[in-house]
């Protein structure tokens, strides 16, 4: 599991960017919230918009 | 991997919204042009997105990624030496049928795209908003906080209903989403169209080379 301290600073970063500059920066926070923890590819990450 | 996916754009429509109503209140988002925007993004985006699983290659998508990055920090950094534009020099200030149509067209364009390379589409929608229709920053960036709200909105109810998002982490996630979002969308708020530009430039060029080596 993700230690709460990780993903408030992966929440802070995020927001500061999506605060500044209208993008989200997804693509790679989505990485560092793998159910795991490990990476998962970018072919996971084009599946966002498919339900 | 789908929670991962669905929590993640759980923080996208929540965090992109508070931004959003952040720059609404400075009457810099233009709210007809963003919501057929995103109507035509999340038509798009399906289509995007199935083609992307038949004909394009993990790599290939990321380096796409990168390019479009750094392409906006060139865009900010040019833009930044040039006058500072108004709100009526852009283009679709008066939103009449034949601007709605044309908005919704770019908006299934640039929905296409963002599901071909599995971005949110926040950076694509900043680029045209910028470049193509002339939207000064503050208000290029209030009306892509709006559309990445709604298109994530579509992804995250899809998700969502086949239960792959991860409600308590999302929950963190958010709450500490918003609180950077205000703080950082407050400071945009406050500096000039000029220095705004260099700020994101220079975010987006360091996001870039950070791609670079997270590859």
């Amino acid at each position: 599991m993700i230690p709460v301290e990780i993903k408030i600073l992966i929440g802070l970063v995020t927001g500061l960017v999506v605060g500044l500059t209208g993008a989200s920066g997804g693509g790679s926070r989505r990485a560092s919230i793998d159910d795991d923890l490990g990476l998962f590819h970018a072919h996971c990450r084009r599946n966002q918009f498919v339900c | 991997m789908h929670t991962a996916v669905g929590t993640s754009l759980f923080v996208d429509m929540i965090t992109p919204l508070f931004v959003a109503y952040s720059y609404y209140k400075r009457g810099n988002v233009n709210l007809k042009a963003g919501l057929w925007l995103a109507v035509g993004a999340i038509l798009g985006a399906q289509a995007g997105a199935l083609v992307a699983n038949e004909a394009l290659s993990s790599d290939l998508m990321s380096k796409g990624f990168v390019f479009f990055m750094f392409l906006m920090a060139i865009s900010m950094w040019i833009k930044s030496t040039r006058p500072t534009r108004e709100v009526s020099d852009s283009k679709l200030a008066i939103l009449n049928w034949k601007n709605r149509l044309i908005t919704l067209g770019i908006g299934i364009i640039l929905g296409v795209i963002s599901g071909l390379f599995g971005a949110g589409g926040g950076l694509m929608f900043l680029l045209v908003l910028m470049i193509v229709l002339k939207f000064p920053t503050h208000m290029a960036i209030g009306t892509s906080s709006l559309i990445m709200a709604l298109t994530a909105a579509s992804g995250t109810l899809g998700y969502a209903l086949q239960e792959n998002v991860d409600f308590s982490t999302g929950a963190i996630l958010t709450v500490a989403a918003v609180i950077g979002g205000l703080l950082s969308a407050r400071l945009a708020n406050r500096v000039s169209e000029k220095t705004l530009n260099r700020l994101v430039g220079g975010v987006f060029a360091c996001l870039g080379v950070a791609m670079i080596f997270l590859q």
